[in-house]
């Protein structure tokens, strides 16, 4: 609340959104809005780029290597990726949603529905994180995760109380020169994973910025910040949240559904 | 003063804006019905199980007929249908069919620029990763070593492929019966793959790829080469 601004010569019992005054710069706040969002698209553009890098490799390696390629998709679980595909559509439904709700002042729901996007990103991370990238890095399970039954012939840990169940030799499919899984078939599996780990890490590291965006979005929402005339954060927030899922369309049958 | 103001004021003419710009701006505050939204996540949903589908039916054309689809198939399949969705998000969830064209000006040309990189990256994928001849015998499928093996401080240097090295040095641990045993576990993890088709050219792999000097490998690790074909694909 400390940057209440008092042009709008309405008092504190109107909502923020409603006493929002347009830059002094701007004709009037569409223009403002207008130019808010093209600087967005810009931003989104550079985006794209970083991770145009990231496909780039992936077209050329996959090219190269194309068993190794196919190899490694093989020790992704295409359910998961299936799930997590869901998820993020889910989520972007979620949050376009919400911001209609701002536009038609339904304050209430377009809280929920930023609520509902964000734990939608914790359930994509919990995901990749419980049953991707830790089983394959380490070789510790859940103890929830439906592949372990089929390894515990090989169990050689626990942690916190089986929690954590340690399966000998499954960890190590880690990326470029830290890889060290013993019973892979192509000499370029290495190569392999570190595509995978840049392409999902990047990507889930755009989750985690994405949620912050909207985690912001929500306490701003509960001040009354966003509403019919004003919102132009929760419409960028928007767009980056978009774009998170937009690389996961790409990213997901290029990694999960290669064969 | 006010005299020279009247008519041109009549005429809707704006000192303040006096192109007209204010008059055009597009829309920005289009409000998507609710309808249209859930809409747009349904056919995202039902793309994504039709492209999970295909993948799967091409996999189950490829072992009943015993047959082998060109690997293009399975790419061209996969990213016509990401093209799609993604055109479907942009269009609806980030609001492009409705804002103003600019914003889908800058996104293609962003896309331009993706399109430059990978068609200058790809003029050279022919002559990529070969091998000088001199250099044949210290390189090998899978890089050279001469990296940690592991984070401690006095871990070993590995002395040749990466890969090789960590499945010597599990042989060594376990024993063969017990590797073969993981690796059988390992590798029915998830659906059989039919990666390993016949070493020579193929409709999906007409040349050797390039940078693996051909038996360099086996060389390398026969004794790896024996336990992968044992694996009982």
């Amino acid at each position: 609340m400390s940057t209440l601004d008092t042009r709008s010569g309405l008092g504190n019992d109107v909502p923020l959104w409603k006493r929002y005054v347009a830059g002094h710069h701007w004709r009037n706040a569409e223009e403002e809005f207008d130019a808010c969002t093209l600087g967005f698209w810009l931003f989104l553009a550079t985006e794209v780029l970083l991770f145009a890098g990231l496909f780039c490799a992936y077209a050329i390696l996959r090219f190269k290597y194309p068993d190794a390629f196919v190899n490694g998709s093989s020790y992704l679980d295409w359910r998961w990726g299936c799930v997590n595909t869901g998820v993020l559509l889910i989520s972007s439904y979620t949050m376009a949603a919400s911001i209609r709700m701002f536009q038609l002042d339904r304050q209430s729901t377009g809280k929920l529905l930023l609520a509902i996007t964000f734990i939608c990103g914790i359930g994509f991370l919990f995901v990749k994180g419980t049953f991707e990238y830790l089983p394959k890095l380490s070789g510790w399970f859940f103890f929830l995760d439906p592949a372990l039954p089929h390894y515990l012939d090989f169990k050689n840990g626990e942690a916190l109380g089986g929690l954590f169940v340690h399966i000998d030799g499954y960890g190590g499919k880690a990326p470029g020169q830290f890889f060290s899984y013993a019973f892979s078939s192509d000499p370029w599996e290495p190569l392999w994973w570190s595509v995978y780990y840049c392409a999902t890490g990047i990507h889930a590291l755009h989750v985690v910025i994405g949620m912050s965006l909207i985690a912001w979005c929500w306490v701003r929402a509960r001040m009354g910040a966003y509403g019919p005339t004003h919102y132009t954060m929760v419409e960028n927030t928007g767009l980056y949240w978009h774009l998170v899922d937009l690389i996961w369309i790409f990213l997901f049958p290029l990694l999960y559904l290669i064969h | 003063m006010s005299n020279a103001h009247a008519p041109s004021a009549s005429h809707g003419f704006d000192e303040l804006d006096p192109h007209g710009a204010g008059k055009h701006t597009t829309h920005s505050h289009h409000i998507v019905s609710g309808v249209t939204l859930l809409g747009i996540l349904g056919i995202l949903l039902m793309f994504t199980a039709l492209t999970v589908g295909l993948a799967q039916g091409e996999k189950w054309v490829m072992s009943y007929f015993s047959i082998e689809l060109p690997r293009w198939v399975n790419v061209a399949v996969a990213m016509s249908i990401a093209t799609v969705k993604a055109t479907l998000v942009l269009m609806y969830f980030m609001l492009l069919r409705y804002s103003n064209p600019i914003n889908t000006i800058v996104f293609l040309v962003c896309l331009l620029a993706f399109a430059l990189f990978l068609f200058f990256t790809g003029l050279d994928l022919g002559n990529r990763g070969n091998i000088d001849p001199v250099k044949a015998t210290a390189i090998q499928a899978g890089g050279v070593g001469g990296i940690k093996a592991g984070w401690s401080k006095d871990a070993p240097i590995i002395d040749k492929a990466t890969v090789v090295y960590w499945r010597e040095r599990k042989l060594n641990e376990v024993g063969p019966e017990k590797f073969a045993k993981m690796k059988a576990a390992f590798g029915h993890s998830h659906a059989a793959h039919a990666s390993h088709g016949p070493a020579g050219p193929t409709g999906n792999a007409a040349h050797v790829p390039a940078g693996l000097t051909p038996g360099l490998f086996d060389a390398a690790a026969p004794a790896a080469h024996d336990a992968h074909g044992g694996s009982g694909h």
